[in-house]
């Protein structure tokens, strides 16, 4: 007997991390075009990749979102139906949405479903059903919405659910932040946001009569990381649990997708009763899980609003990110079997190096290129990153799996 | 035009109804972002100006999640709203709940994330019932402004811009402020006090950026305030009916009469002469925005670079790698394309040098020859000078 649980949803900033994504679990990817997707700065997908993506979803029986989740000016709007021409072509699975004209443009001109993106920060069932009027299908929720309210929303809107479990977060409620509209020239919610709350400020009290300046990050929040609290979105009923990250890299894609798909499909087989949630082999999954988790860059962890309202120790007082206990080495490109793999190489390693193959599925496996060479069969000591080698065949190995490498204390 | 503005109470004591102007935008705890008051007190004074001629709009643009959202929507239909012309509301959820539950006519702010006229003549559509007036976003150019006015009010509603007044960048739930002050006060501790800083980062062109912490979270506000009392005349053509004045970060009651005073004045009867008087008088810089204009996407093509972008027709491929004076390793990667021995292709590099080359020789990764490499299969070639990795491989012409 298997039990429900929720679609897992992973961002795909580009080709390759879509394809990395899909490897290690996605059930699902959201993804933008060149244009429309609040992400200027990720490589995005062009019209081919776009067509090429679906059809490698789609053969896997997985999703693709595409987003178009700027709020859009008068004149952005007019190339939006050719776009939409194209999702329409390719029976992309659904559209995520920020913008009321945006949805009326869709409307008009093609039938697929709409998501409203967390940007419209829908936070209450009666904006749910406000969106309903219009077509909408799915609610992404704003990200200071509990679980509770979560599922109290789905239930009197009819709609379905989807949050945020994992990823970086806003301190703003989302579509309300304009700091790079007025200090940067660039509309944070057309893709241009600078990431202002990230600075470091100094904190000038006066205007309370206090001297003296302090100073803080005092806007950057930490990231989320609802792992722990994956069975109360599985109670709560989430349809979909959403990581962020379409900025990021291959590694993150592929491990935080590896790590939630697996901890899902613990839950689909096991369900969630307390016999589970109490057993040690749940204990022991979920520190497993947890320690692949922190083997990527991010910031110190929080559930954000997920169970009670995030409060000041949800403020993330640095500027670093903890750079996670491994590194990508690597990612294969190609695979020959039983003869050789070529991988591009992302940080540099040695052939005494000590790397470990991450497989779609189960444990890493440790291993030393003890014989590496280029492409012309010239042994190679020590890559340079962006480099392609070659290196011996590793038995489970396939195209996109990520090889990495504990980082040198 | 008429002049909208909003005040606590304690700045209302000190104005008489001569002094105010039409309407008056009150602003409660329960309800409102920068509300000071309870809703009662708002209540008896939202009477008393009704009877003195003055109309009272009753903000409402707090943002709440579920709970909190559900508490806020079954207060007011406790409430007697008589007393009041108008709800204020911003958020969707607040907007739906009013038109069917709240007695009263609807403004509407727009002021963030809706800047197309599909959105808008669906709002208004959608909202004809009880929607008297939108407030349009800052983000709008003058041209746009006066299309956008024009449409409104075929529509038979009124539109609102801020005029004069601080704009806010930047709102959270959160508790920012307190934390630091207070030395390691977290969470629900802090709640019950307000908090001010002014806050300046090394990394930002500007300084001194207004911060607020209140019982609702912590916002903060551009450095210069927003003012198009210049622009009035402008603005009258347009048809805008509303110029909105926020005087609840003005501290001084004298200053504040005086600022209003001449506000009235110079909508009544503009001069050059009251505007600049007015400038004077306001205590902080301002500019006036996205008014002129608004450019704020000319800057995205500049955050990739366009020389490599594969969304070309001639698109053929990537380099992947390569060592100099010998091969390139090169990747096919559109789809229903092949690259061929004998073709000439065109190289573009991320420095902007374009090398078109013949493929004289072709080999896959294990270095066997091919004939061709086909969509997703990844090769060798000769090396060509200039030609290094994520250089895109085009078609020639």
């Amino acid at each position: 007997m298997t039990h429900w649980v929720p679609e897992l949803l992973a961002p795909a900033g580009s080709y390759d991390k879509a394809c990395v994504a899909l490897a290690y679990g996605a059930d699902a990817l959201y993804l933008a075009g060149q244009k429309f997707g609040l992400r200027t700065a990720a490589d995005n997908f062009t019209q081919e990749e776009l067509r090429s993506i679906v059809g490698q979803a789609h053969s896997q029986n997985k999703l693709i979102y595409v987003v178009i989740n700027s709020f859009l000016h008068d004149e952005d709007l007019v190339e939006l139906p050719e776009f939409l021409a194209l999702l329409e072509e390719l029976k992309v699975d659904a559209l995520i949405v920020s913008d009321l004209g945006v949805i009326q443009t869709i409307r008009k001109h093609c039938q697929r479903p709409i998501h409203l993106s967390t940007q419209a920060s829908c936070l209450n069932s009666s904006s749910a059903l406000f969106w309903k009027n219009f077509g909408v299908e799915r609610i992404v929720l704003g990200r200071e919405t509990s679980l509770a309210e979560a599922r109290a929303i789905k239930e009197s809107s009819g709609l379905e659910v989807e949050m945020f479990i994992h990823g970086s977060l806003c301190m703003a409620y989302s579509g309300n932040c304009v700091i790079s509209n007025y200090t940067q020239g660039r509309d944070s919610n057309r893709g241009g946001c600078a990431h202002s709350c990230r600075f470091d400020y100094s904190l000038d009290y006066s205007p309370m009569g206090i001297e003296g300046e302090h100073k803080a990050f005092f806007m950057s929040s930490k990231d989320l990381e609802g792992l722990s609290l994956l069975p109360a979105f599985i109670e709560a009923g989430i349809d979909s649990l959403k990581v962020e990250g379409r900025m990021k890299s291959p590694h993150y894609a592929g491990t935080v997708s590896k790590v939630y798909s697996e901890a899902l499909r613990f839950f689909k087989d096991q369900g969630i009763g307390a016999e589970v949630l109490e057993s040690e082999l749940y204990r022991s999954k979920l520190r497993d899980w947890q320690f692949e988790l922190s083997k990527v860059v991010q910031r110190e962890a929080t559930t954000g609003s997920l169970s009670t309202k995030a409060q000041a120790d949800s403020i993330y007082s640095r500027r670093d990110k903890d750079e996670g206990e491994y590194h990508v080495a690597g990612i294969i490109l190609k695979t020959y079997p039983g003869q050789s793999l070529l991988v591009e190489v992302r940080h540099a390693f040695e052939t005494k190096s000590e790397l470990e193959l991450v497989p779609f599925d189960g444990p890493a496996q440790a291993f030393s290129p003890k014989s590496m060479t280029d492409l012309k069969e010239r042994a190679v000591k020590r890559t340079k990153p962006g480099q392609v080698i070659k290196l011996p065949w590793i038995t489970g190995a396939k195209e996109h799996c990520l090889v990495r490498q504990r980082r040198e204390l | 035009m008429n002049v909208t503005i909003a005040l606590h109470l304690n700045q209302l004591k000190t104005l008489s109804n001569q002094e105010l102007p039409e309407e008056v935008i009150l602003s409660c705890r329960e309800l409102s972002r920068f509300g000071e008051d309870r809703f009662e007190e708002l209540q008896s004074k939202a009477l008393e100006l009704f009877k003195g001629g003055v109309r009272c709009v009753l903000e409402w643009d707090i943002l709440q999640t579920e709970q909190d959202f559900k508490r806020t929507s079954e207060f007011l239909l406790a409430q007697d709203l008589s007393c009041f012309s108008a709800v204020r509301v911003q958020d969707m959820g607040a907007f739906y709940f009013a038109l069917q539950h709240l007695p009263l006519p609807i403004h509407l702010v727009l002021e963030t994330g809706h800047h197309n006229t599909e959105g808008l003549k669906t709002l208004l559509e959608f909202g004809k019932e009880k929607l008297s007036r939108v407030v349009l976003s800052l983000e709008f150019p003058k041209d746009k402004l006066k299309e956008l006015m024009a449409l409104v009010r075929k529509e038979g509603v009124e539109t609102e811009l801020l005029g004069l007044g601080r704009i806010l960048l930047f709102y959270t739930p959160r508790k920012l402020l307190g934390v630091h002050v207070e030395g390691g006060l977290s969470g629900e501790e802090v709640v019950e006090k307000n908090y001010s800083a002014l806050a300046t980062s090394e990394e930002s062109p500007h300084s001194g950026f207004p911060v607020v912490e209140n019982y609702h979270g912590t916002f903060m506000f551009n450095t210069k305030d927003h003012a198009l009392f210049d622009q009035v005349e402008l603005l009258e053509t347009f048809g805008l009916e509303w110029f909105r004045f926020d005087g609840r970060f003005i501290d001084s009651e004298k200053l504040l009469a005086q600022l209003l005073a001449t506000l009235k004045t110079l909508i009544a009867n503009y001069s050059d002469e009251r505007a600049s008087e007015l400038r004077q008088l306001y205590p902080q810089k301002c500019i006036r925005g996205f008014f002129q204009t608004n450019r704020s996407n000319v800057l995205f093509p500049k955050l990739k670079n366009q020389r490599i972008q594969r969304q070309r027709e001639d698109y053929l491929g990537e380099v992947l790698d390569g060592a100099k004076g010998e091969y390139l390793l090169i990747q096919v990667r559109r789809e229903n394309e092949s690259i061929r021995l004998g073709d000439t292709v065109t190289f573009l590099t991320p420095e902007g040098k374009t090398r078109t080359a013949q493929i004289r020789a072709l080999a896959d990764g294990q270095g066997q020859s091919k004939e061709e490499l086909a969509y997703g299969q990844i090769g060798m070639i000769p090396w060509v000078s200039s030609v290094v990795r994520r250089s895109l491989i085009t078609k020639s012409h």
